[in-house]
């Protein structure tokens, strides 16, 4: 038996609407497919534990550059967003002193010392006490091999990271963050960026970079950090970036017994075209991945878990400026969240997306100028123009995403998101760490307003509530704060049916929490 | 095991392909990627930026079951990356090489001689788009060694292929010619400088840049002494003998046909004293004999140079005015980098020739016909209409729809930032176009290209063009039978004595040779004396 209630007139909630049906929970479902009709139950649970969401918050390159007050505003921004999991990124070069290569081209003679005592260590110091206050798991890591463009002054773009030295100043950074200065988030190391990225030769330093290449620098930090006692600090395997230089690298760590045990997981960078996400695609090219990489690597997905430490859209990038057009559209908000489900439901563990912040990276022009790079959720630069500074759309889909899909969640996928099935609406459930909590996020990517139902059928500590987002250019609620809230809540439960008509090119988030 | 079956079924096509075409290199192993797909290695200049990794190169690769592998030379370092390349005999299945006339015999036949490339199939008729764009390039048959053509010279432009002047001209700023006679209205007798449309007899350009002279110093105007009237880029100093000389290069011809220097014709000296006599008035910059690459742009657009020459492409035409909007933001953007058109002492504008293409897309010697023939079969594709479409617009059906017979952008696809412009949308089949054309025939209707800036260069292409069918364009050109000439010494030794020519045109300029037979004398060598020995031997005169 069925009941229809239904709860607020069309004017209240403009054009998305709601239906509460109270329904049997285990009611016996037709085998034929019903689009419209979506229960969330055990057989579809696609990551069980689910590591959580965070942002790129690396160190910055200019702390001058920040406002007054722009630090303590920052923070407040991240503290709304509430991570789980982020990525610093520093360079070496910031605190190497007294470099000696005793006139010889033996390396193991080489000396250097640190000079930690700068603003950069400051600021990269501040960055990890926070995530350690609020228990972010951090992949920490080195951009590229020290030395400058042209110079090479420490000789190490030939043997890029299986140059001894690498290892031994990892280890080193590493031991005066974690050892003197008291620093327990670090969880992973990144064996520099973009590995597979080789770029142009005498405009990159990873240029002589190979999977080899790469293989060697990895166990020899490993070895390093054992030694050192960091043997808890687990090697991210890949760091790579796009599906071909991924395939390369998790194929040539899967096919070696030795390096599986050296990486602590998949991890990956993505900056997804707009039309692989639009049409659903990501979930078909990210499982042809896992599923080849799982054939030879069983442990994918179950210990070695695949992350993206990079998450972004790839069209609307300026190169020449390293910033997207796109970045303060809603459409790139309704993107980053289809791409986070399309990756979540096909295995990914944790996603990171790039970045937090302009103010933290810079291009550095000719001209000796600083141009910061325009991927964040704002700008903390007071050098920036108004609209720059404010919260972009992206960074309240983002809040929604990183507050209801927290780490140790069980993540639901709908069984309709197969691009086969639908190219262009997509939902998964989530619930929460001990089943504390449930929700709901679908996704409308067509031309039309839909209609849908949607049922949590698992179990969960039910508010007796559900607090209903809706990201879109219309509808998105801010509170006086400035920050998303709900746009009502219901006296309802998920486990009970509930009709939604989600209009075109949004994203509406029911959760039993408020987010 | 699957690879080795391949190998051998692509050696089998190729083989009997080699038959059919005639291709004349060797055939080298053709390499696959697990999936199956024949490699590609594209190399080009113009594919900086492009990763290769974008869907519709996938597209590409899974409509002709290849796998392109893309990388690019940088701009500045191109010659001596192909040239190491070369030496190296390290090459991508094709190369770009900077293809001049004075570098022809040194590197282009000497590297078909040493079989370092393949030449194309004697019979196109497979590649239609392709073959039609090859059939309208200017002085084909010159590129041609023992009756084959080596390399695909990238068009200019395919739909307008007899323009044969350059883009070497001024922009200027026309708000400070109005501000001068904004400043002197009310002065008795006073004949303004500015012209409306532009256009300058030589008198009025004179006066002009004489009028910049005087005020660019002041307030309202660059406001430092450090400015000047004119700046050249270092490469076209001294511009103003555009206006006098019969060649852009180092050889001409006199009344009898014979090959003579263009360094010392007297069309060119007329105008390399104008060029002395602008310099020693401080009109051109006093620290132009020390200008880089890129030097006079940035004087332009730091307020410090009232008229600008450069290479106007419209690609470096839109960077002036992007930077030009950036750095001058309260300057009318139209005003401060208009067309400067000057007409010279014989009433006749002035562009330098040029050949209807720019560059060429060589085939290492080494690839197989199958491969070879791949590579033309895209081009070919990417030349057609549907190609064209697929490069510019995208795919049918997500980035575009045809909507009554006329092409609709899908909005959801084609997105606009902040700034009301489309953003980057890489699209591989655009950069492999690259390889045959530079694409000026698709930028009426590219949703990338900036309207405002297209429409002002090609009006001021379209003047260029109806004033050279009236007769009233000169296009300053290098007699052809002379600048593809192969001769040993010119061969060997063109490129060096230009460079020594231009810098002792400055140099004369400057006043560093004290009379004109001082300057004349440098060109008293045995270089000179035995090139154009060789070219009039050849010419038999």
């Amino acid at each position: 038996m069925t009941k229809t209630k239904k709860i607020l007139s069309f004017g209240i909630l403009s054009s998305c609407l709601f239906t509460i049906m109270g329904c049997q929970k285990n009611d016996v479902k037709s085998k034929e497919v019903n689009l419209d009709d979506v229960t969330f139950t055990k057989e579809n649970i696609v990551l069980n534990n689910f590591e959580g969401l965070g942002v790129e918050w690396g160190t910055y390159e200019d702390p001058d550059k920040l406002s007054s007050g722009s630090w303590e505003r920052s923070l407040k921004i991240m503290d709304r967003l509430n991570p789980q999991v982020s990525r610093c990124m520093l360079n070496y070069d910031w605190f190497i002193t007294n470099f000696d290569d005793k006139n010889n081209s033996d390396k193991s003679d080489d000396t250097w010392e640190y000079n930690f005592s700068n603003k950069l260590m400051n600021n990269t110091i501040d960055v990890l006490k926070y995530c350690d206050d609020h228990n972010i798991t951090v992949a920490f890591g080195c951009w590229n091999v020290p030395g400058s463009l042209g110079k090479d002054e420490y000789n190490m773009f030939g043997d890029v990271t299986s140059d001894p030295r690498w290892a031994k100043m990892t280890a080193d950074v590493l031991e005066y963050l974690i050892k003197f200065q008291g620093i327990r988030c670090i969880k992973y190391f990144v064996n520099s960026n973009e590995p597979n990225y080789k770029g142009v030769e005498g405009r990159s330093k990873n240029f002589k970079n190979t999977f080899e290449v790469w293989s060697k620098g990895v166990k020899n930090v490993r070895a390093e950090l054992d030694a050192r006692g960091f043997n808890y600090i687990k090697i991210v395997g890949g760091d790579t970036t796009g599906f071909e230089g991924t395939d390369e690298y998790f194929s040539g760590i899967a096919n070696s017994e030795e390096l599986k045990a050296k990486v602590g997981d998949y991890g990956y960078h993505l900056y997804c075209p707009n039309i692989i996400i639009d049409t659903g695609d990501l979930i078909t090219r990210t499982k042809q991945v896992f599923t080849k990489i799982k054939g030879i690597d069983s442990e994918l997905g179950v210990s070695r878990m695949p992350h993206i430490w990079e998450a972004g859209l790839y069209d609307g990038k300026d190169a020449a400026t390293d910033s997207n057009a796109f970045i303060a559209n809603f459409s790139y908000g309704l993107r980053m969240a289809d791409y986070t489900l399309q990756s979540v439901i096909s295995g990914v563990s944790s996603v990171v997306y790039w970045d937090f912040d302009d103010g933290m990276h810079f291009i550095y022009n000719d001209d000796g100028t600083m141009t910061s790079k325009g991927w964040g959720m704002f700008s903390s630069l007071g050098s920036d123009s108004a609209a720059k500074q404010r919260l972009r759309p992206w960074y309240h889909s983002s809040v929604l995403l990183t507050n209801l899909m927290r780490a140790g969640s069980k993540v639901i996928d709908s069984g309709l998101n197969d691009p086969s099935i639908s190219k262009d609406f997509r939902s998964m459930g989530i619930i929460g760490p001990s089943n504390s909590y449930a929700g709901v996020v679908a996704i409308n990517r067509s031309m039309f307003t839909v209609t849908k139902t949607f049922r949590i059928g698992e179990e969960f500590q039910d508010s007796g509530k559900v607090y209903v987002y809706i990201y879109n250019e219309n509808e998105l609620k801010l509170g006086d704060d400035g920050f998303v809230r709900e746009n009502m809540v219901l006296d309802a439960s998920l486990n009970d049916k509930i009709e939604i008509e989600v209009p075109t090119s949004t994203m509406v988030i029911l959760s039993s929490k408020e987010l | 095991m699957k690879n080795t079956k391949l190998i051998f079924a692509s050696s089998m096509v190729a083989f009997l392909t080699l038959g059919m075409t005639a291709c004349g290199g060797k055939n080298g192993e053709d390499k696959y990627d697990n999936e199956g797909r024949l490699r590609l290695q594209l190399k080009n200049v113009y594919f900086d930026n492009w990763e290769g990794e974008d869907v519709y190169t996938e597209k590409i690769n899974e409509k002709f079951n290849v796998k392109i592998e893309a990388s690019n030379y940088s701009y500045t370092d191109w010659d001596q990356e192909v040239n190491t390349s070369i030496n190296g005999n390290n090459l991508a299945d094709t190369i770009q090489f900077n293809l001049k006339a004075y570098n022809f015999g040194s590197t282009y036949e000497k590297w078909v001689d040493n079989l370092m490339f393949k030449a194309l199939p004697d019979n196109l008729s497979k590649w239609p788009n392709l073959k039609s764009m090859l059939d309208n390039i200017s002085n084909l048959d010159a590129l041609k060694v023992n009756g084959k053509l080596y390399g695909i010279p990238i068009a200019n432009d395919i739909s307008n292929p007899t323009k044969d002047f350059s883009n070497f001209t001024y922009v200027y700023r026309r708000d400070w010619a109005k501000a001068i006679d904004e400043a002197n209205k009310n002065t008795a007798g006073y004949t303004p400088v500015y012209k409306e449309g532009d256009v300058y007899t030589w008198d009025e350009f004179k006066r002009l840049v004489a009028a910049f002279s005087t005020n660019i110093t002041k307030k309202d105007f660059a406001n430092t002494d450090k400015a000047c009237a004119m700046v050249d880029e270092r490469w076209g100093f001294p511009s103003v003998t555009n206006f006098y000389k019969d060649a852009p290069h180092c050889y001409t011809k006199d009344a009898n046909g014979r090959a003579i220097n263009a360094f010392t014709s007297d069309g060119y000296i007329a105008g390399l004293e104008v060029a002395k006599e602008f310099v020693s008035s401080h009109y051109y910059s006093q620290d132009q004999f020390n200008f880089d690459d890129g030097k006079a742009n940035k004087e332009y657009l730091a307020g410090r140079a009232a008229i600008l020459y450069d290479n106007f492409s419209l690609a470096n035409y839109l960077t002036l005015r992007k930077e030009f909007k950036t750095s001058n933001k309260y300057v009318n953007l139209d005003d401060g980098t208009a067309f400067l058109k000057v007409k010279g002492p014989d009433g006749k504008f002035a562009l330098e020739g040029t050949e209807n293409w720019f560059s060429i897309t060589l085939f290492n010697y080494n690839i197989s016909d199958t491969k070879m023939e791949k590579i033309l079969d895209i081009l070919d594709y990417l030349l057609s209409d549907e190609g064209t479409k697929f490069a510019i617009y995208g795919i049918e059906g997500y980035d575009w729809n045809m909507v009554d017979g006329k092409v609709e952008l899908n909005p959801m696809s084609w997105e606009k930032g902040s700034d009301g412009k489309y953003g980057s949308k890489p699209n591989g089949g655009k950069y492999l176009r690259y390889m045959a054309t530079l694409g000026n025939d698709t930028k009426a209707y590219d949703p990338f290209t900036d309207m405002e800036t297209f429409n002002l260069h090609n009006a001021w292409i379209e003047e260029m063009k109806t004033v050279k069918a009236a007769n009233q364009l000169r296009v300053v050109k290098e007699p052809s039978d002379i600048s593809w000439m192969s001769t040993k010494t010119k061969n060997d030794k063109t490129e060096s004595i230009l460079a020594d020519a231009n810098v002792d045109a400055m140099k004369y300029a400057f006043g560093q040779y004290s009379t004109i037979d001082a300057y004349k004398a440098k060109f008293n060598n045995t270089n000179w004396t035995k090139i154009l020995a060789e070219i009039n031997e050849k010419l038999g005169k």
